[in-house]
């Protein structure tokens, strides 16, 4: 039908069928900025449009309504090329991070803004009631509203002022506009659902309805022979390729446990079949005409039950090792199903299939025994985390085409470097006729570390020759993207009276799901990231991670860190608390501290021997005393609710800065025709600003304006190659590599112009803006380029150069918060949250403190309310956003703040350190802490929902079923 | 998928596109149930409500009426608007949706768990369904699931001193509501008179305690410990993957008690 419309302005005659979502009918259009994160629930407002001037979620729209009405979008906002008051607002105050839902966020404060002149806090959280940010936490709005509003009356109004770090330098440690900010709030083709051909088929997944089951029989013949269906893949046709999906560098810690398709179904979600046709609609129909005979198995839920003696056995697999295999193998392997095909471990990392081991490692430092007997308190507590969801408001999506004889990856990744090689060797073809192209990532927080759908829209591209687009839906996106491992952590101390640690001992039961995508390393990670933090002569740690039937597991933002740090840090609650001792007292007495060794990392690598690690910058001593004047430590707080109690809590947090010894990173710079530099940097920026980060290191040290660098990033074919953005890995890593590209090109700037004055290169310098100085003259680079680029220069300069290293350099950080129980409702309000951190040198201050409210928003998510509800069939009962509870802007704490401790690391470029993954460590075990101290119960177990702490509180019965 | 979408402009002709596609057909007023991917049906024909002119307020002597299509957002804005049942709406939290979802519809959808029904039932709202002159309880629209376009929804005067308030418990800002109240009473030098406690959230739509109500009327308000057990025996929720039958009990007790706090005007904490 016919609709009338104005849109932007413009009268226009839209042809859409009467139920089509407007969402899609806009999409269609190329207003590409309404965004999809929900599938049409209205849970994440990704959509949202102004109809008649107001917010209204457009995928709850069908066309037919929009008949006669006007619809703006964020495409109207600039004018020309010229951003709008309140787009210039987002950038300057650091709140555009993945950019998904930047355009929802600008049409509901231009509706605010509209209503009132000057809102207060309440009125913007109204406003943004209805739309789900996962990257920035939401605190910053407030200043991106506020300044706004100002420039709306005076374009030339400057942002607050923020924190500003280094007086020595130009622009590190400066505010800067995000370089991809500008393209972000004008809702420009970005993402890789913006690339994919109008022709483009698409790809819709058969998923398993049975937790553990084999296909007995399948039948695709009706699906195959529908008009429009191209391709229909199972595990009959797909490549006989045993591989692991964990985009991590190779040979990788995680066992290659599984096909693209396989016989037997480990989760219920796992691939059955997939059809890829010329319409989603037919390729939902011809799924609906596979034809499934399964046999169903008994499902394995939790660590306990994969443990248990005679538990069924998921990989019962003939199990393979690259190297290192064990001198029984043959012997363990005896009556392997064949059903269940094979596991390879590329050197050994302790597993055991048949016992649903994946895999184990244990080691520590001095005597526990002794450090145990030494003890004048010892506890020991038990703690369990749920499996939560990372919920990137972009789901997973790749888009695959041919060009000539190579295959084109548009992906949505965190590493595509990773991508490319997983993905050729499933193909059984060289890397070099695989191009993949990392586009703007709606979201990636880990979930997209993993290579979770790109080989089967790469394998059926290869096959057909037709371009693919795959995207989750929300629902895949719970159940077979990628979780938080849920675990079992038993914690034990010993400690004398004056609460000196003599003994820490951590024993980690994590759930890897059904395959083991980083089972090793996050597991590790819990201990790694939480028992540094201690100073103990006597450590033990002990990790076994199980496979189960639960949706897979891996990466998510913290990595295993918040985790351990949970168990740990609360343990150490406990602890302070047996021994009447204030906490805070207690992290201080036995706190890590700058120019330390830590011994124990020696045994704590990512499978392989490691090195114990110097502490070579640490600003945990002035978070403390700057977060204990903040929260007003000690001081009680009086509730005129005789049903709320309040209370206060810390922790206190590290990270790592990528992995020394395993990450590499590359970078290189040109010089152009005028002095400006063109950068191109292997670095995956998934929202975080590392695209802004390297730009500005590489100002910094050319002497040039932010302006001057534009930068290439995370193209196969035409940058550098880099592991990827994960492990904290960005600042260090591909900052370190671009840094290191800047001066190379200033070794190379500097010999030019000496060659050019006919001088000696000592005493010259680059200086702001893009010249050479100290010599009889100044030179400018575009002298320089000219120069060089002539039919005499010695040609275009170019300097290419790494980063690798053997040094870590760990961030550290406390965090604070008080928190109102009512302990008549079980509800638990966090009133104050200060989070206080070490990065180093914040290399983006606005940026930084955007990802630390991120990290902590989200992880206070998972501490109260966040978690995958699964029945006794192993089906996720709440995979929508809606009944998952993600924090939304009413969940803020009522008041939150990011506080950058300054520090300099001697390794981090500019002396920075990562910041984001660290701010996932502090919530859960800071509001178990205030919880405790509010109450007086322990909430050993989260999230630390109503239910459960009037079940602690007694004021509930046990447990009468779910 | 709507094949077709119809565009009445009298509510006859939208009765008479009813009658003609019978199930095929629904009735499409907001579009935040209709259209979401949780609508369990299917249909091919669409009647939207929109041309009705059923998006007005009035106020006269007997209370407000409140056309059918008015949004939630209209009735937070609109000071004719009852107050607890705009401070009920508001707990609908995602402003996009209320700029869209309606009154009407958000009864039509009779959700068992609704944050505004059980403050229209403890406000005594009758509804207008076309083509009958009878006006029909809220309650017993949802409880006996009645068939019938709702117009409008009459919200009648309160009377002298008659107070009205809602509580909710939720597990985050923008969740569901596990269990949602209202209750509505006359205060009367420290006794309760003529109570009426609406419930959500404790079985397959709202209910009213009426056996809760008997004891309280014309006595002083027990303790709240005492209110709470009172009204935590009177429900018999199941439990399900959202919750404890206990928990969903207990909670049913203490938003009942706190909407009475609220209605007499005593703060309530942080929930």
């Amino acid at each position: 039908m016919r609709i009338p419309v104005t849109i932007n302005g413009t009268a226009r005659q839209l042809e859409a069928a009467p139920g089509e979502r407007v969402r899609d009918v806009l999409r269609r259009e190329h207003i590409l900025s309404v965004r999809n994160g929900c599938d049409g629930q209205g849970s994440c407002g990704a959509c949202t449009i102004l109809l008649d001037g107001r917010t209204v979620n457009s995928c709850l729209l069908v066309a037919a309504q929009i008949a006669g009405r006007t619809i703006h979008t964020v495409e109207h906002m600039a004018k020309n090329r010229e951003l709008s008051a309140i787009q210039t607002a987002f950038i300057d105050s650091g709140v555009v991070q993945c950019g998904y839902c930047t355009p929802a966020m600008l049409l509901a404060t231009e509706a605010l803004l509209a209503r009132h002149e000057h809102p207060s806090r309440a009125q913007v959280q109204d406003a943004f009631s209805g739309i789900l940010c996962r990257c920035t936490g939401y605190e910053q709005m407030f200043a991106a509203v506020e300044l706004a509003a100002r420039r709306l009356k005076d374009p030339g109004q400057a942002a607050v002022k923020g924190q500003e770090f280094r007086d020595d330098l130009r622009i590190v440690g400066k505010p800067g506009r995000k370089v991809d900010g500008a393209r972000l709030v004008q809702g420009e083709k970005s993402y890789v659902e913006d690339m994919a051909a109008e022709d483009a088929c698409h790809l819709k997944l058969l998923g398993s309805p049975h937790a553990h089951a084999y296909i007995k029989r399948i039948d695709t013949r009706r699906a195959a022979a529908m008009p429009g269906v191209v391709l229909v893949l199972t595990h009959e046709n797909c490549p006989d390729v045993w591989y692991n999906q964990a985009g991590q560098g190779f040979p990788e810690p995680s066992p290659y446990d599984r096909r693209m398709f396989g016989r037997k179904l480990l989760h219920v979600g796992d691939r059955v079949a997939a059809v890829v046709a010329e319409s989603a609609e037919i390729a939902r129909a011809a799924l609906a005409k596979i034809q499934v005979e399964y046999e169903v198995l008994e499902p394995v839920l939790s660590v306990d039950a994969a443990a248990a003696p005679g538990a069924p056995v998921l990989h019962d697999s003939v199990v393979e090792y690259v190297t290192g295999a064990p001198p029984d193998l043959a012997e363990r392997n005896r009556g392997a199903d064949p059903r269940d095909g094979r596991v390879l471990y590329q050197f050994p990392i302790h597993g055991d299939p048949r016992r649903n081991l994946a895999a184990s490692v244990s080691g520590g430092i001095g005597d526990v025994a002794r450090g145990l007997a030494e003890a004048e308190v010892v506890i020991e507590r038990e703690y369990e985390t749920s499996q939560v969801q990372s919920t990137p408001v972009e789901p997973h999506v790749v888009y695959t085409r041919i060009e000539g004889e190579r295959l084109i990856i548009h992906a949505a990744t965190q590493v595509p470097w990773h991508v490319r090689r997983i993905v050729s060797r499933i193909l059984g073809i060289s890397e070099n006729r695989v191009r993949v192209i990392k586009e703007r990532v709606g979201g990636g927080f880990g979930a997209k570390q993993d290579v979770v759908l790109e080989e089967v829209a790469a394998w059926a591209t290869w096959v057909t020759g037709r371009p693919v687009l795959y995207r989750f839906t929300r629902e895949e996106e719970f159940v077979a993207s990628r979780t938080r491992h849920p675990m079992k952590i038993k914690v034990t101390l010993g400690a004398k009276r004056d609460g000196a640690l003599t003994a820490m001992k951590m024993e980690v039961r994590a759930n890897t799901g059904p395959y083991g995508a980083h089972c090793l390393t996050v597991p590790m990670n819990s201990c790694s990231k939480s028992l540094p933090l201690l100073l103990c002569e006597n450590v033990h740690f002990d990790v076994r991670t199980y496979y189960t039937n639960i949706p897979p597991a891996g990466a998510y933002q913290g990595y295993g860190a918040p985790q351990g740090s949970y168990a740990v840090q609360l343990a150490c609650a406990e602890m302070a608390d047996a021994l009447g001792m204030d906490l805070l007292a207690f992290l201080e007495k036995n706190r890590v501290r700058e120019g330390l060794v830590l011994e124990i990392l020696r045994c704590l690598g990512e499978g392989r021997d490691s090195t114990p690690q110097a502490v070579s910058s640490c600003g945990l001593g002035p978070a403390l005393e700057q977060g204990r004047a903040l929260i007003e430590w000690g001081a009680a707080v009086a509730s005129d609710d005789p049903d709320v109690r309040v209370g206060k809590g810390v922790a206190i947090i590290q990270q790592g800065s990528g992995l020394p010894g395993i990450d590499s990173a590359n970078a290189s710079v040109a010089l152009l025709g005028d002095g400006t530099f063109m950068l191109l940097s292997g670095g995956t920026d998934m929202g975080t600003g590392l695209d802004t980060l390297v730009v500005k290191l590489v100002a910094e040290c050319l002497c040039t304006g932010l302006g001057d660098v534009s930068l290439i990033v995370a193209d196969t074919d035409v940058t550098p190659y880099d592991d990827g953005a994960y492990a904290s890995s960005g600042t260090y890593f591909s900052g370190n590599a671009a840094l290191n590209a800047a001066r190379e090109m200033r070794r190379k700037l500097l010999e030019v112009a000496a060659e050019i004055l006919g001088e000696p290169v000592a005493g010259l310098e680059l200086a702001h803006p893009s010249v050479v100085r100290g010599g009889s003259r100044p030179v400018t680079y575009a002298e320089i380029s000219r120069y060089t680029v002539s039919g005499t220069g010695s040609g275009q300069l170019v300097s290419a150069a790494s980063f690798t290293t053997d040094k870590a350099a760990f961030p550290y950080g406390a965090h604070f918060c008080q928190v109102a129980v009512n302990t008549r409702t079980g509800g638990v309000k966090v009133q104050k949250y200060f989070a206080l951190q070490d990065c180093g040198t914040p290399i983006n201050p606005e940026l930084a403190l955007g990802q630390m409210y991120g990290g902590v928003l989200k992880t206070i998510g998972h501490s109260l309310f966040e978690e995958m509800v699964l029945d006794e069939r192993g089906r996720c009962r709440n995979a929508n956003l809606l009944d998952y509870q993600v924090p939304m802007i009413h969940d803020l704490p009522d008041e939150f703040r990011a506080v950058l401790v300054e520090t300099t690391d001697p390794f981090g470029p500019y002396g920075g350190k990562s910041v984001s993954e660290i701010a996932c460590n502090g919530a859960a075990p800071a509001i178990a802490a205030a919880i405790h101290d509010a109450t007086g119960v322990w909430m050993r177990s989260w999230p630390f929902s109503p239910e459960k702490i009037l079940r602690e509180l007694g004021r509930i019965g046990g447990a009468d079923g779910r | 998928m709507i094949e077709h979408f119809h565009r009445p402009v009298t509510v006859r002709a939208a009765l008479g596109l009813k009658r003609r596609f019978t199930t095929r057909a629904v009735f499409l007023a907001g579009g935040t149930f209709v259209n979401s991917n949780a609508f369990p049906l299917a249909p091919e024909h669409c009647i939207s409500l929109a041309g009705l002119k059923l998006d007005r307020i009035s106020r006269s002597r007997g209370g407000v009426a409140i056309g059918a299509l008015c949004t939630l957002q209209q009735l937070i804005d609109d000071r004719k608007v009852p107050a607890p049942l705009r401070v009920a709406a508001l707990q609908v939290v995602s402003r996009n949706v209320r700029n869209m979802a309606t009154l009407g519809g958000h009864v039509a959808s009779r959700l068992p768990n609704s944050d505004l029904v059980p403050t229209l039932v403890a406000l005594g709202a009758k509804l207008a369904l076309a083509g009958s002159a009878r006006k029909v309880p809220v309650l017993d629209y949802v409880a006996n699931a009645r068939a019938g376009l709702i117009t409008r929804i009459l919200v009648p005067a309160s009377g002298p001193g008659r107070v009205t308030a809602c509580a909710h418990h939720r597990a985050s800002a923008n969740a569901r509501s596990l269990v949602s109240a209202a209750v509505s009473l006359n205060p009367d030098r420290g006794r309760v008179r003529r109570p009426v406690i609406a419930l959500g959230g404790v079985g397959g739509h709202v209910v009213r305690l009426t056996a809760v109500e008997k004891r309280l009327d014309g006595k002083p308000l027990p303790a709240t410990d005492e209110l709470q057990a009172l009204v935590s025996r009177a429900v018999r929720p199941a439990s399900d993957h959202v919750a404890s039958a206990a928990f969903r009990r207990h909670q049913a007790g203490v938003v009942v008690a706190r909407a009475f706090d609220a209605a007499r005007g005593r703060k309530a904490g942080p929930s």
